[in-house]
């Protein structure tokens, strides 16, 4: 018992939904099992692919292109997100009459909390796992991969361990044989620069940075990986929020680079980052009411600056002026600045749009229509085929192109 | 020193001084109230201001002693004053502290003193500049137009009542924007066409301020000088820096016709638009009007929690038309009126429609539908 922890004192269920888009469509398309199904016509790039495809080598992110040529025998589709929904929301419904304390993590993931259930189903928490993989294969027609643990990090361990259709328990006295098998970089909330250091200081495996002294995290990494530390050693730092994600309340973008003072440069990284942002808040039908500005120099101080809009946008053209503006008041000549930051905040839906008395009408209208085609251009040539002249010192270096267009991560938004 | 004043009177005028102090008090001095003893004239005068806007008030009194000059912490001397239980209060000044206390020494405040010399000079307004107006109808300007002003900061020069003297009709425009909506109030005033009155852009905090003055005022003097409208009552003299910029041009937005036509009683309207919104938890209250011949329905949006509706008669005689609004863009003006029947008038799904009443002589309200 290497982490001097116990069986269950916790119960955290991670769900996961194999190839969730994919197997939603093969559901509702009897005609559509046993086949490769892609998803992603409309995108240009595959969005998902059922296990079929997998086993073919069709892969996410290939061109539509490209799985035509290479398999004529797939069946591409257009990516249907109201249905995805439906399902997502179904599968929530189906977990929450387990237990209440069901976390909507995104479309096809969800975190549950188990703890204290196994009276009630007179059941060991693997069997209630199974009832409920069950009574989603019974009522949705979809596969889940389950991973029961102590932590929401461990639960997620548990659950990509073994895929499709899998059910994993790490009992505290089991997590160091798992995690001595898993690369550090494989660690949810772990990304490739936490890696590069933890490779820096020769922790190769999860284990070996769970074993380490809290002493020793504090000194070389962040809050964010601390409390990761905790979670892998089966002490639970994130706790299952239960309310359901609506919306977003805030979108934010931020890109670092050298530290330099060329206002060109910085003021198309905030395009850039503004771009990025504005082209999500629209993807999931939002707009916003406030803008921030942040801009962070060589020695980490951080200045901002927040900009209420005379009318809620999604569109850099509307946008942009403001944050020039924002700009050229907290900018100092001669500093140099290592960062920007873009947030949209005060995020209302686009559904429903008070008209105005003295604005522009007209002009507002066309802007709308003119990032209805660029929305439309982006998701097939990748999403800086159109930007601002701005941003154009950004998007000249590093073109998003369609295969790094990424997927857009849809939350169960609930359907009205 | 030594002076006995009333204890209401105080009051009216130290909840003034109050009001306009400045409570974030980036200045010490800007939140307390000036008191200048006059014994000679048998009064006291108070003195407040956060710059922006100032108060100087009078009450009379018994006063002996010398003349005499001091700073007390506004809002305390205030809710001393507000609390104390009898009809007249008796001030003191000793060494470095105000006594406030009653006739029989019952209750006594020892306030501690500000420096009355870091406090700023108060601007002198001239009141040969000032028009004469009825107190409620200033106070009518304001009330039945402050609704519409804007709350966001991002739009100042909404975010005030516009003030136009229409000279040659001899009468006072108030206008009021957010961009959405706009309301609009006028009235006569004698002999403003012999004013030299022009036009000026009033905060919403001072409009409140000056409709609360106003109120109960048979007559108060208003001005415009140097960027401040003052206001004189019988309490004293309140003056506010007004919103520079201009106002966006308001004429041009007003229809001069509109097509279709619905008279609806404005209780039960304004009732319908409260029940219709019930399921509706959003900071926005979508509702759709339908009308038909001599029926109007209104539709909530479809939430999560399901959706409403109800049928209210009407007299319409138009084709059937649809149109949605933000429904407190509806309740605002309905409840500032005064007609038992309104009028609302629409030209088509994306122009402003206007509220207008037969009893509300001067008043137009127009807004800008939604899109659903």
């Amino acid at each position: 018992m290497v982490l001097n922890v116990h069986s269950l004192p916790r119960a955290i269920l991670h769900v996961d939904a194999d190839a969730f888009f994919a197997s939603v469509e093969q559901a509702t398309n009897p005609e559509l099992r046993g086949k490769p199904v892609v998803v992603g016509r409309e995108r240009g790039i595959v969005t998902a692919v059922s296990y079929e495809g997998k086993a073919l080598g069709i892969k996410r992110g290939m061109t539509i292109a490209e799985v035509k040529r290479r398999f004529p025998q797939a069946v591409i589709l257009d990516s249907d997100y109201e249905k995805y929904s439906l399902f997502s929301l179904r599968m929530f419904d189906i977990l929450r009459e387990f237990t209440p304390d069901v976390e909507e993590y995104s479309i096809d993931e969800a975190f549950a909390d188990l703890t204290g259930l196994r009276r009630l189903y007179r059941c060991g928490y693997e069997g209630i796992a199974l009832a409920i993989k069950e009574r989603i294969k019974k009522e949705l027609g979809l596969t889940v991969s389950l991973g029961i643990s102590l932590t929401k990090v461990l639960a997620k361990i548990a659950s990509s361990w073994q895929k499709p259709d899998g059910l994993t328990v790490i009992p505290g006295r089991e997590i160091h044989h798992y995690l001595s098998k898993l690369p550090v970089s494989e660690v949810w909330g772990i990304g490739p620069k936490t890696s590069a250091l933890c490779e820096k200081l020769n922790l190769k495996t999860a284990l070996d940075l769970a074993l380490k002294t809290e002493d020793f995290i504090k000194k070389y990494f962040d809050k964010r990986i601390h409390e990761i530390w905790f979670e892998l050693r089966g002490i639970p730092v994130y706790p299952v929020d239960p309310t359901p994600k609506s919306s977003y309340k805030s979108i934010s973008k931020a890109l670092s680079f050298t530290p330099t003072s060329n206002r060109d440069f910085l003021l198309s990284q905030i395009a850039f980052n503004l771009e990025l942002a504005c082209f999500k808040a629209r993807a999931y039908g939002l707009r916003a009411k406030r803008v921030i500005l942040g801009l962070k120099d060589e020695d980490f101080n951080f200045l901002s600056e927040e900009i209420e809009l005379p009318q809620e946008s999604a569109y850099p053209l509307e946008v942009l002026p403001h944050l020039r503006e924002a700009f050229s008041r907290l900018y100092r000549e001669g500093k140099l600045y290592r960062q920007v930051v873009v947030v949209l905040s005060g995020l209302t839906s686009n559904q429903v749009k008070q008209r105005s008395l003295f604005e522009d009408t007209i002009r507002s209208e066309k802007i709308e229509k003119l990032y209805q085609g660029i929305d439309y251009l982006s998701g097939r040539y990748g999403r800086t085929i159109v930007s601002t002249a701005t941003s154009l010192f950004v998007v000249k270096e590093k073109p998003l192109k369609r295969k790094d267009s990424l997927r857009i991560p849809f939350l169960p938004l609930r359907l009205s | 020193m030594l002076a006995k004043v009333s204890t209401k009177d105080l009051t009216k005028v130290l909840k003034l001084c109050e009001a306009v102090a400045d409570k974030r008090a980036s200045m010490a001095v800007l939140s307390m109230v000036l008191i200048n003893i006059n014994p000679e004239k048998g009064e006291l005068e108070f003195l407040a201001t956060d710059l922006d806007q100032g108060f100087k008030g009078k009450v009379q009194g018994e006063v002996e002693g010398e003349s005499l000059t001091f700073c007390v912490p506004a809002r305390k001397f205030y809710e001393v004053i507000k609390n104390f239980p009898e009809d007249e209060v008796l001030l003191v000044k000793e060494d470095s502290r105000l006594i406030v206390r009653d006739l029989a020494e019952r209750i006594t405040y020892e306030l501690a003193l500000g420096d009355p010399s870091e406090f700023p000079a108060l601007p002198d307004f001239n009141e040969e500049q000032a028009i004469d107006i009825p107190g409620h109808i200033l106070s009518l300007l304001i009330e039945k137009t402050i609704f519409a002003s804007s709350k966001e900061e991002a739009r100042f020069v909404l975010s005030g009542i516009y003030f136009e003297p229409l000279k040659e009709e001899g009468k006072l425009r108030a206008v009021a924007s957010d961009g959405h909506r706009l309301a609009l109030f006028e009235a006569e005033i004698l002999g403003l066409d012999k004013t030299e009155l022009s036009p000026f852009i009033l905060s919403r905090k001072s409009a409140r301020e000056i409709a609360d003055l106003s109120e109960d005022e048979l007559t108060v003097k208003l001005a415009y000088i140097n960027n401040y409208a003052v206001l004189w009552t019988s309490l004293g003299i309140f003056f506010s820096r007004t919103i520079e910029g201009s106002f966006p041009d308001y004429r041009a937005v007003i229809p001069s016709t509109f097509e279709r036509v619905a008279k609806v009683d404005r209780r039960l309207f304004m009732d319908a638009l409260r029940r219709v919104s019930l399921l509706v938890t959003e900071k926005f209250k979508p509702v759709t009007l339908t009308l038909n011949k001599n029926e109007l329905i209104l539709t909530s949006q479809e939430t999560e929690l399901g959706r409403s509706q109800i049928r209210l008669g009407c007299s319409y005689e138009g084709e059937p038309f649809s149109i949605s609004f933000n429904s407190e863009y509806l309740l605002d003006p309905l409840e500032v009126m005064q007609s038992e029947e309104v009028d609302l008038k629409f030209r088509d799904e994306r122009s402003p429609a206007g509220v207008f009443g037969y009893r509300d002589e001067g008043f137009l309200y127009i807004v800008m539908p939604m899109v659903i």
